[in-house]
């Protein structure tokens, strides 16, 4: 099972949840964003189907290189992985050890975020496992994928992607859900549990 | 009930001191304390400070009757910006605080922004998860938060009855509502408002409204008491009715152009027919 060793204390705040048949680790950073975002992706379990052990890292900015690696062993032997990118509001030059980090350990080569509006409503679209609009804010994380990887795209540019790694997998998302889902918005909330069965039930596996 | 009026409406070129003596002349009981508008109560200002503001008050004879802000517009606790958020907490605590030191037992907050950025839901569901935590801290200075009916402005809590399923949500004797009877527009009525939320009330602002003009660049819809669209005798059954027997702040936002001063006893004077049911 899950170690948290060696994370911040605080990211141990949300207990494991025994979600359907599979475990569910949510493991927040000690940062509002993502204790916020945690709340959300913990609200959405309360009613998603989850049937593959599953981690999620809400909102994530300063994941370390020995954490990535013990997930990395974990998805091997049939986990999924959901990183959050917690682009916005972070400061500059804060995601760049993560995303060397991703690059190294899973092969995920994410960009530089791009800023969107704070002056109107900025949206995104996710083609898989479901079309699905859904609002997004601060900043969206592009990541290089192929066709058949891609989630979601803003602008054209996919922000979000799926890879399988082993038994499992790994989704990245460039845009946060978890707010949406703690604002018990409709459109994150099917994305985010059509997100959640598909990646852990064999839809988005490969094959 | 007894009257008051915010130290924001004291013409600028009054001390403070100066500006307290004014409002006793204009037969106020208490002033209400903007943090973050006027010079002398800034976030940097301290409590030694503080307490020699609430000596000077002492001194003109008055009482404070709450502790407002002008903060809330810039940094919100339903910001999406955690540093915003924060500096939001923070300086709701400062007025808690700031409350305890001028022996007053509410304060004023403007809790929510929609924007076309930030949205309805969202915003929702921040507020509760603050207010819940402020109302803690708020429980054990014995202050009450007034979250403020900013309706128009906000784009946020529109009814009176979403305003009152806002505060169940919340679920604490220490949050209820600093209700505004000019900002409500031509989206309701303010002695429904008055009824429905009843107990929960902290504080009530008084100004006028003119409910059919709408807000164009910089025209205002607000007016002097008595002068716009407000039923002013209902607002009054509504506080009897309620039995609200606490501090009429008045809040005038569009001032005199002219003898700024004059409009602090016009007020008043209002205030006093208001009170006393001569209209």
């Amino acid at each position: 099972m899950l170690s948290l060793g060696c994370l911040p204390a605080a990211a141990a705040f949300l207990p494991r949840r025994a979600c359907a048949v599979a475990s569910v680790e949510i493991v927040p950073e000690p940062h509002p964003l993502s204790e916020e975002s945690a709340r959300g992706y913990d609200k959405l379990l309360g009613a998603a189907q989850v049937s593959a052990p599953l981690i999620i890292l809400p909102a994530t900015r300063q994941l370390s290189f020995e954490s990535a690696e013990r997930f990395r062993q974990q998805v091997r032997r049939g986990w999924w992985l959901l990183v959050e990118s917690g682009a916005a509001y972070s400061r500059p030059g804060e995601l760049r050890t993560q995303g060397q980090v991703l690059y190294k350990v899973f092969g995920l080569n994410i960009a530089e975020a791009i800023g969107v509006s704070t002056r109107e409503a900025t949206y995104l679209t996710y083609n898989c496992p479901e079309r699905t609009v859904v609002r997004t804010f601060g900043a969206v994380t592009p990541i290089d994928c192929s066709p058949a990887e891609k989630l979601a795209e803003y602008a054209g540019v996919p922000v979000a992607a799926k890879r399988w790694v082993g038994r499992g997998g790994v989704v990245y998302l460039g845009s946060m859900l978890g707010v949406g889902l703690l604002a018990q918005e409709r459109e994150a909330l099917a994305v985010g549990a059509a997100l959640l069965r598909a990646e852990t039930d064999g839809a988005l596996k490969r094959g | 009930m007894k009257k008051s009026i915010g130290d924001s409406i004291f013409p600028r070129e009054l001390t403070f001191a100066q500006g307290l003596q004014l409002l006793k002349r204009a037969g106020y009981q208490g002033v209400e304390l903007w943090l973050g508008d006027r010079p002398w109560f800034q976030m940097g200002t301290t409590d030694a400070q503080l307490r020699q503001l609430f000596s000077q008050i002492q001194n003109a004879g008055l009482e404070v009757s709450n502790v407002s802000n002008a903060l809330d517009w810039d940094e919100n606790i339903c910001a999406r910006d955690p540093a915003k958020r924060q500096a939001a907490f923070h300086h709701i605590e400062r007025q808690i605080e700031a409350a305890q030191i001028f022996n007053t037992d509410a304060i004023l907050v403007v809790a929510g922004v929609v924007t076309a950025d930030v949205p309805y839901n969202e915003v929702y569901a921040r507020c509760i998860d603050a207010l819940k935590k402020l109302g803690e801290i708020a429980g054990k200075a014995k202050v009450k938060i007034g979250v403020e009916n900013c309706n128009s402005e906000q784009r946020f809590l529109l009814s009176p009855r979403e305003f009152h399923t806002f505060l169940d949500e919340i679920n604490s004797p220490w949050v209820g509502i600093h209700l505004d009877v000019g900002n409500i527009h031509d989206t309701g009525f303010a002695e429904q408002w008055i009824e429905i939320q009843g107990p929960r009330i902290t504080r009530i602002h008084v100004k006028d409204v003119m409910k059919h003009r709408g807000r164009c660049g910089q025209e205002s819809v607000y007016t002097n008491l008595f002068l716009g669209d407000n039923n002013w005798r209902a607002i009054r059954h509504a506080m009897t009715k309620v039995n609200y027997d606490g501090w009429i702040i008045a809040e005038m936002e569009a001032r005199y152009r002219y003898a700024q001063d004059q409009q602090v006893y016009d007020t008043s004077a209002a205030m006093t027919r208001l009170i006393a049911g001569q209209l």
